[in-house]
């Protein structure tokens, strides 16, 4: 546990540190809102909807993609000593969880600075973020790990990335659509509950292969 | 109908004359022939309708382009092997 | 001798499938019935247009419109005119107590060949004027036989292209298999690290992609034939796609890792998590959204009206075939690719 904290402070230090990388994902979001609403000028419910998934599946893809390079080369080396696989993979796991968490929210209060936001459930919403980072951190830290093991590691990511979060991002579009108040027919419980279920059995996986893609 | 047989035999007969020649391809146009009279006769007067209206040919569409698939396959696989034999033979 | 009676049994099923499933005629339909609109009354004509029927092989029909178990009513008379067609005249009574402004009726027409013929929500009945000497009469008086002769389901807008079940949907039955025998063996790969395990695992999902790409393609033939569009954007065909997308992405990873053995480890490990991204994205994700197939919106994705017990018959075997035919096909491919991997070794081809 002590040892899945101070992973997870240790990323936090180096993002805090490596500065470019943090104010680079901020200011890449930045732009991409400024483009989307001067480009759309007036958006209405359920294209906002949308565009907010859209924006946090490229921003996330950005933000997670890149957090397993750092771990090559003699670095790598030096944990494999020290370190038990699956505590570095939830430590990982987690910290994604959180920055994805934190980058959907920061999406949202942009958002809204420039165009006023249908949301109607707030706390439904919040929920809703919170699950699909959840299921986004978990599939994202795998596929950043599979990838890091080609050469062409950042292509590979995107290639085999977005298919698999697809499912994950309409059951997303979906279940917000519920919180501005359109109805997409059946509740929103069970949604959650499909969410959950897929988190459970990707972690499951990952945890289970990680060791494999962990030695060399 | 009978006129159809004989079409298709003629057909059996001109067309493919080499063809018709092996002794395999003529048990197997036997049996092609009994299938078909088999198919014919089963149908009886309503089979102009049934086809025209009934999308069956969806039906034989899908089928061929299924099995077209798996053959384009086999080919590309036989294509394959066939260079991998090539240079086992030169060395 | 190893094994090999299953792929002649592969092959014979397939050849009853094609034979069965082309050659069982479809039962009797109605088309259509005209007008579909029509007040309760006396004298109420209507002109049917059937389907494999045979209206004037038979003395005496049966010319029944139903609202429920206990209110059908019988025609009064009617009059053939070719074996596909007839007029039949009602006196509808008033429509009964609880009803609501307007109600879909079932046309029944037995015998109307093979079997009973059926049309539901062929008509819809509003309240009309004028007496009526009809009366509502229970289903119960009515001897509807409903199985006299083997025959496949009438479905108005599929017709004969029912019979794309046992090839299309059987298609990506056997697509699930083979896929999922791909994890298997990746399984087995990541166990015992014999790298045998991994060449089988890619000629299996190699099969497996061409059987899905297979389905789409005869999906959308399918598709331009009933729902008018090839491509329509339907959940599951969305889904169908980024499935294969998943699988293509695969076989791009495998060839951007030079190692043999790291490759084998990693492909290995996306596999598994792919093939675990497949059943959402397949069959949970669809079940959500609203969707041209069946078996969305909460249904069952095969039962009741649309796979009865004669096309059980033929499509549970489609499956099998198929998927042995699949099995067939990945096996020469894994010999191809140990044959290629041991002369690579050797460094007897460049290939």
């Amino acid at each position: 546990m002590t040892q899945i904290w101070s992973l997870i402070r240790k990323d936090w230090m180096i993002e805090w540190r490596l500065k470019y990388a943090l104010s680079g994902l901020l200011l890449y979001l930045i732009t991409l809102v400024f483009v989307i609403v001067i480009s759309f000028q007036q958006i209405s419910g359920p294209v906002w909807n949308v565009l907010y998934w859209i924006l946090f599946l490229f921003v996330g893809m950005n933000a997670v993609l890149k957090s397993y390079q750092q771990e090559s080369g003699q670095r790598k080396y030096y944990f494999q000593q020290l370190i038990d696989p699956v505590t570095l993979l939830i430590s990982k796991t987690l910290y994604n969880i959180v920055l994805l968490f934190l980058a959907a929210l920061l999406i949202y209060l942009l958002l809204s600075v420039f165009i006023e936001s249908p949301v109607q459930h707030y706390a439904l919403f919040l929920g809703t973020v919170a699950a699909v980072s959840v299921s986004f951190g978990i599939c994202l830290t795998f596929i950043s790990i599979v990838a890091n093991q080609a050469a062409e590691s950042a292509t590979l990511a995107v290639i085999i990335g977005f298919p698999v979060l697809l499912p994950v991002l309409i059951t997303g579009v979906r279940m917000s659509a519920f919180t501005i108040g359109m109805s997409m027919g059946g509740e929103i419980e069970g949604d959650f509950t499909i969410l959950f279920a897929i988190d459970l059995l990707l972690l499951g996986l990952s945890l289970w292969l990680f060791p494999f893609l962990w030695k060399d | 109908m009978v006129r159809h047989l004989e079409l298709y035999l003629a057909h059996l007969k001109n067309g493919f004359r080499s063809f018709y020649k092996m002794r395999i391809s003529r048990v197997l146009s036997v049996i092609m022939l009994v299938f078909t009279t088999q198919l014919l006769w089963g149908q009886s007067q309503t089979l102009d309708y049934y086809r025209n209206s009934g999308k069956i040919y969806v039906v034989v569409a899908v089928i061929v382009l299924s099995f077209l698939g798996i053959v384009l396959f086999l080919i590309n696989l036989d294509r394959r092997m066939r260079k991998m034999e090539k240079d086992l033979n030169q060395k | 001798m190893r094994l090999e009676w299953w792929k002649y049994l592969g092959i014979a099923i397939l050849l009853y499938t094609l034979l069965f499933g082309m050659l069982v005629p479809l039962g009797p339909g109605i088309v259509e019935a005209s007008p579909s609109q029509t007040n309760t009354g006396p004298g109420r004509e209507f002109e049917v247009w059937g389907y494999n029927t045979r209206f004037s092989q038979f003395e005496k029909l049966n010319v029944v419109l139903k609202l429920d178990d206990n209110h059908c009513v019988l025609a009064r008379e009617y009059q053939v005119i070719s074996d596909y067609r007839l007029k039949a005249i009602f006196d509808l009574p008033a429509l009964p107590e609880g009803a609501r402004s307007s109600e879909f009726a079932t046309l029944i027409i037995y015998p109307a060949g093979t079997g009973t013929a059926i049309l539901p929500s062929a008509v819809s009945m509003k309240e009309g004027y004028g007496d009526s000497s009809g009366a509502w009469v229970p289903e119960s008086q009515f001897a509807f036989d409903r199985n006299t002769s083997l025959h496949f389901p009438y479905r108005n807008i599929l017709m004969e292209s029912i019979r794309n079940t046992y090839f299309h949907v059987a298609l990506w039955f056997a697509m699930m298999f083979i896929l999922g025998a791909s994890m298997v063996y990746s399984i087995r790969y990541l166990r015992s690290g014999l790298l045998d395990w991994d060449l089988k695992a890619n000629a299996y999902a190699q099969v497996g992609i061409l059987i899905g790409c297979l389905g789409i393609t005869t999906g959308m033939i399918w598709a331009a034939n009933t729902w008018g569009k090839a491509w329509s954007w339907d959940i599951k065909q969305t889904m169908a796609a980024v499935a294969m997308l998943i699988y293509l992405a695969y076989f791009v990873l495998r060839s951007s890792i030079e190692d043999q053995e790291k490759r084998a480890r990693t492909g290995a490990a996306y596999n598994i998590f792919a093939f675990a991204t497949l059943i959402p994205l397949l069959y949970v994700v669809p079940r959500l959204v609203d969707s041209l197939h069946p078996g969305s919106g909460g249904n069952p994705a095969m039962g009741g009206e649309d796979l009865d017990n004669t096309m059980r018959l033929v499509f549970y075997p489609a499956i099998i075939g198929w998927t042995l035919l699949g099995t067939w096909v990945a096996q020469l491919t894994f010999r191809y690719l140990k044959i290629l991997y041991l002369m690579r070794s050797r460094n007897l081809t460049e290939q």
